[in-house]
């Protein structure tokens, strides 16, 4: 906290200037660059993403033809194509915003929604405790010693053939790539929230809460989950580039989303056939997801000094 | 431990086969409008690889095979026996060395005697049967042929066995109270088909009372490590598979050992009708020298980096190193593999310097001029040119592995660092490089040795990116090709594996935690 000096009637006097929880963080998140650089690009990026329709030059889908009418195939990148066009003449660089919506969606649903089972079941596992706490953890347990890499693929391809009801088909792909994403990513929230109640749920403010008549559901939302956001928070974070990377490399190795829905992984898969004609096409897509994760790993470390120091390492 | 193995073998059956779509949704999938597939043809793919039965059976049949349905003992245990191969007209095969004249008689290798059951049903195994006659009745009669199995349904006099003698000696007398005698044709639940000399066919039925008299013994007697175990609770005429007997003998010879029996039945794409045994153990090789290598590359220049930038913390050098790991944790495996292709193959073809081959794990043909392997001159299958396609595969895989090693192990050596006993040493006047090495290292590697353990696990199952994006036909690689082709046996072979290695990492770690580390004591 700053201490600022006034005089007041020529004498000294030292006042303590207050300053809020987030004021400090943020003054502490400043301080590491990489974080601060990291989400002005993710700012950036996802912007530019998420309004696709405005930013991109052109279609994701239209073909561009030349003055004399042909499709442009395979056109070197120039300043009208940024990243050149592709096998069958669609401008890579407009593929790549549009395809960015789309991962970078996945991502932050699949964190928020594992987020969410990963705290409740967390919460009331560890503030329970007892026999109920001991079903969960042994379950997580066994769900983190399965093999996760191997599983998420052998899902995805079961369920390449599966179409959600009520959805078009082409988005089909997207839901269930991003349900099997949260069927196996809710389990290190769980551990880290049952982590925290454990350790606060016995501390004098959690008892005085008790001791007012509070409800547990009271005590839980009120007071164990805002008091483990440090931790929660920093995890999303970092657990946001996984996913990213996770997601990719289904659909890289042509188990994740399908095309026609384009993604920075299924656009690596379909642009690594041209590789030795146009590398720049394999290049680019795989730039944006490493500096995406990048900055999101960045992002989470300056978010761990900010939010809570003991953590630093 | 094996009851979590047994769980997680059983959490991954289920979750795989009830999963929308199930096993042959690809088959489908991958089907276009020439060969499309109905929902008949679906219906008997399904019959054939036998996934209409009941899921808990063919759990059971997965893990536990095919042969003992219907049998009253099984025989549990690993054991492995040789036998003279014999021709067809029951005489030892023997061949002759050209060049040195020796005969050698040539040797079958059962890895797995099977149960008295199939020792029974063996079909050309010869039965005496004592018991009475009950009847006829319409009998289902598989005859092997040599184009198939030929199914036909007779009826037949059916016997009601009270003692079957199995094999008998061509030197004993037969006795006078026998009911029937003959030849086992095929066999169904507890119903065999027999067949005498004159071509007359017998149905004879044996009950949980009948008693079987083998060549040696009450049960045959068979190799080593292994008992006889009586399981007419489970498949007797109550037993709880006693329904389900009939899938026993298999007529599209689907039939197994079950995976307990390390058999994972037969590949039914990648390499159709041969075991996926077979089909591991010529993939295991490749991906043990890939893993092992990038594993052992990496700790071992990986652990010196990290422990370095730890004790110079906050130096230029250990900058360096953590974002060198934030750039690896960050790095998708598959878009650096393509890069490195593109650099080492194609970007150093087009500069004229040597350049590396983009994948496999030999070379088929000598290789063009300019290219390392000419370079060297190496002759395809040669070590050298092993070693030269495993540069890029590894150097990948160790490249990312040394950025996740540099990481544990600088945060395991800050934490030690901390520590009170550390600063009692520095106060006690050691020379700081003797803090280190002696009392700071040691105890920094006890968390970096469990971490370890795990990655032994990883070495069996491969890496599956880099694997495929190199194409070295590894372990990692059989897995995606299994996934892309249907082949779920071979899937379900790689999962099962991979998930017990795990289980026994993680039993592995705890041991070790307890060894390396004294503070720590299971309560």
């Amino acid at each position: 906290m700053a201490v600022a000096e006034f005089e007041l009637e020529g004498e000294k006097l030292l006042t303590i200037e207050e300053e809020s929880q987030w004021s400090i963080v943020w003054k502490r998140f400043r301080k590491h660059r990489l974080a601060v650089a990291g989400s002005i690009l993710l700012i950036i990026v996802a912007v530019a993403c998420f309004a696709a329709p405005l930013v991109a030059p052109y279609d994701p889908l239209e073909l561009i033809k030349a003055e004399n009418g042909q499709i442009l195939r395979n056109d070197a990148p120039s300043t009208t194509h940024l990243m050149g066009t592709d096998n069958i003449g669609r401008d890579v660089f407009s593929r790549l915003l549009y395809a960015g919506r789309i991962s970078l969606s996945v991502a932050f649903i699949v964190v928020a929604v594992s987020l969410i089972i990963g705290v409740l079941v967390g919460g009331i596992s560890g503030y329970y405790g007892g026999f109920l706490d001991d079903i969960i953890q042994r379950f997580v347990e066994f769900l983190i010693t399965l093999p996760l890499l191997p599983l998420l693929l052998a899902f995805s391809a079961l369920m390449r053939d599966v179409t959600v009801p009520g959805l078009p088909r082409e988005w089909s792909s997207a839901v269930i790539i991003s349900i099997i994403l949260i069927v196996f990513g809710w389990m290190s929230y769980t551990i880290l929230v049952r982590g925290m109640v454990l350790s606060l749920r016995n501390q004098e403010f959690a008892e005085a809460a008790r001791a007012l008549g509070m409800g547990d559901a009271g005590i839980i939302i009120r007071h164990m989950i805002p008091n483990s956001l440090a931790p929660i928070i920093v995890s999303a974070t970092l657990g946001l580039g996984g996913v990213i990377i996770l997601e990719s490399a289904l659909s890289f190795l042509g188990f994740g989303i399908q095309l026609p829905i384009p993604t920075w992984g299924n656009m690596l898969n379909e642009y690594q056939n041209d590789m030795w004609t146009q590398p720049a096409k394999v290049f680019y897509p795989g730039l944006v997801i490493f500096i995406c994760t990048l900055a999101f790993n960045y992002v989470g470390d300056g978010l761990r000094d900010a939010l809570d120091p003991r953590l630093k390492k | 431990m094996i009851i979590v193995v047994f769980l997680s073998t059983l959490a991954i059956y289920i979750l795989l086969n009830v999963a929308p779509g199930g096993p042959l949704s690809g088959i489908r999938l991958n089907a276009d409008v020439k060969t499309r597939v109905s929902d008949a043809d679906i219906a008997r793919l399904k019959a054939y690889l036998g996934l209409d039965k009941p899921l808990a059976l063919r759990y059971t049949t997965w893990m536990l095979g095919t042969d003992w349905m219907g049998a009253n003992w099984m025989y549990v245990g690993l054991g492995r026996f040789e036998q003279a191969r014999l021709n067809k007209n029951g005489d030892p095969v023997v061949t002759t060395d050209r060049t040195t004249g020796e005969t050698t008689v040539e040797t079958e290798t059962f890895r797995f005697w099977v149960d008295p059951g199939t020792a029974l049903y063996n079909p050309g195994y010869e039965l005496w049967v004592w018991g009475a006659a009950n009847g006829e009745e319409e009998v289902k009669v598989v005859v092997e042929t040599t184009t198939g199995n030929e199914i036909t349904y007779e009826t037949l006099p059916v016997f009601i066995a009270d003692t079957v003698r199995v094999k008998p000696p061509a030197s004993e007398a037969e006795p006078k109270d026998l009911a029937t005698k003959g030849v086992v044709l095929s066999q169904e639940g507890n119903l065999v088909v027999i067949q005498d000399l004159n071509g007359n066919k017998y149905a004879v039925r044996h009950t949980d009372a009948t008693q079987f008299i083998f060549p040696n013994g009450e049960a045959p007697a068979r190799p080593e490590d292994g008992t006889w175990v009586n399981i007419s609770w489970l498949t007797g005429a109550d037993g709880l598979l006693a329904g389900w007997a009939g899938y026993h003998g298999d007529p599209n010879g689907n039939g197994s050992f079950g995976v307990a029996r390390l058999d994972f039945g037969k590949s039914w794409r990648m390499s159709p009708g041969q075991p996926v045994s077979g089909l591991i153990m010529s993939r295991l090789g490749n991906t043990l020298v890939l893993m092992s290598l990038a594993t052992v590359l990496s700790i071992v220049i990986g652990i010196p980096i990290g422990i370095y930038s730890a004790v110079h913390q906050y130096s230029r050098t250990d900058y360096a190193v953590t974002t060198f790991s934030f750039f690896g944790s960050a790095m998708p495996v598959f878009w650096f593999g393509l890069m490195m292709i593109l650099l080492f193959s194609y970007m150093f073809k087009q500069w004229n310097l040597p350049f590396l081959p983009t994948g496999n794990v030999t070379s088929v043909r000598i290789e063009a001029d300019g290219s390392l392997l000419a370079a060297l001159g190496a002759v395809p299958g040669s070590l050298v040119d092993r070693m030269v396609h495993l540069i890029m595969p590894t150097a990948v895989l160790s490249l990312l592995y040394l950025a996740g090693w540099s990481r544990y192990a600088r945060s395991s050596m800050l934490e030690v660092l901390r520590q009170d006993y550390v600063r009692t040493a520095r106060a006690k006047g050691l020379v700081e490089r003797f803090v280190i090495m002696r009392h700071a290292l040691r105890n920094a590697l006890i968390p970096i040795v469990t971490i370890l353990v795990f990655d032994i696990a990883g070495i069996f199952s491969g890496a599956t990116i880099t694997e495929t994006i190199f194409g070295y036909p590894g372990m990692g690689s059989m897995y995606f090709q299994a996934l892309g082709t249907n082949d779920w046996p071979v899937v379900m072979a790689f999962l099962l594996i991979t998930a017990i290695l795990v289980v026994i990492a993680t039993l592995v770690r705890d041991v070790l935690y307890t060894i390396v580390d004294p503070r720590i004591r299971f309560s």
